[in-house]
């Protein structure tokens, strides 16, 4: 059986489900029966979820102000 | 691969429609903000690759074939960048030197060995977390802060590949194409990075 250290470092490729279909056996046959690894996983998802829901900065309010004149003037040549 | 509504907003953007710019400017900032920092540490050198990531785009619009979507050409635009500008500042470049991930000197167990017993069982399991959704607990201090130091502590390879792949959610074959690194070696970088992570936040979130 898949001991669970192994599984920890199968996790990432499980969870994106990246391994074989004869790994991805072992490792759901692994779960199956063991809690710490089945907490494991949820931890790594929760992991994910958190880095996916980062709050995102704002545009600076002088920021368009620099580049708007530039993309006028690559359009105008352009034109 | 690009959709019709990307097509369409390319096509206002190279006709030089300012509002369509400003949709894009708003729409990438954070992220090109967020994907610089890791590549440079600092925020003013951050925001100035930012900035000329811009000027590239506006120069580069003319030239944009579509074979990759809007976002990963920016993106990858920012990449070379940053690059550059390690080089300029004859910084360490991590990508190129890094090919072969089980060569790297700095190999690392997802979970400290002394955690499992000699059969690779866990002697010392993982404790149960908090319940508390993702958005709650972003909005506590320390526990945003705590995620942040854990990216920014992050070697260069890894914060790279997890800010594409977990924060921007960008697909794996085109942050190959961003990092010009191989599909083995993201996925070994994001498996480290994330097992770095939730070592970090490990005790933080422990049910008390």
């Amino acid at each position: 059986m898949l001991s669970c250290k192994e599984l920890t470092e199968l996790a990432t490729d499980y969870l994106e489900k990246d391994l074989p279909w004869r790994e991805r056996l072992r490792v759901q046959v692994h779960l199956s029966m063991c809690r710490h690894c089945r907490r494991y996983l949820d931890q790594m998802r929760k992991v994910i979820a958190l880095l996916g829901r980062l709050p995102i900065e704002p545009v600076p309010p002088n920021l368009l102000e620099k580049l708007l004149p530039q993309f006028r003037e690559v359009r105008d040549k352009h034109a | 691969m690009p959709n019709e509504e990307e097509t369409a907003f390319v096509a206002r953007l190279r006709a030089g429609n300012e509002e369509a710019f400003r949709d894009l400017v708003s729409k990438y900032y954070g992220s090109l903000l967020r994907l610089a920092m890791s590549f440079v540490s600092e925020r003013a050198a951050a925001e100035e690759v930012v900035q000329e990531t811009w000027l590239g785009v506006i120069h580069g619009l003319s030239g944009f074939e579509g074979r990759s979507s809007l976002k990963t050409w920016i993106f990858r635009i920012l990449a070379n960048r940053a690059r550059t500008r390690g080089k300029r500042e004859a910084r360490s470049i991590p990508f190129s030197s890094m090919t072969d991930p089980h060569s790297e000197p700095d190999y690392e167990p997802a979970v400290d060995p002394s955690r499992f017993d000699a059969r690779g069982m866990w002697a010392g399991p993982p404790q149960r977390w908090t319940d508390a959704p993702p958005e709650e607990l972003l909005a506590r201090r320390q526990t945003m802060e705590l995620i942040q130091r854990a990216i920014a502590d992050l070697p260069d390879s890894q914060r790279a590949v997890i800010t594409l792949h977990d924060v921007e959610d960008v697909a794996p074959n085109e942050i190959c194409n961003i990092l010009e690194i191989s599909e083995t070696n993201q996925r070994v970088l994001l498996h480290r990075a994330r097992s770095r992570i939730r070592r970090a936040l490990e005790q933080h979130l422990g049910k008390k």
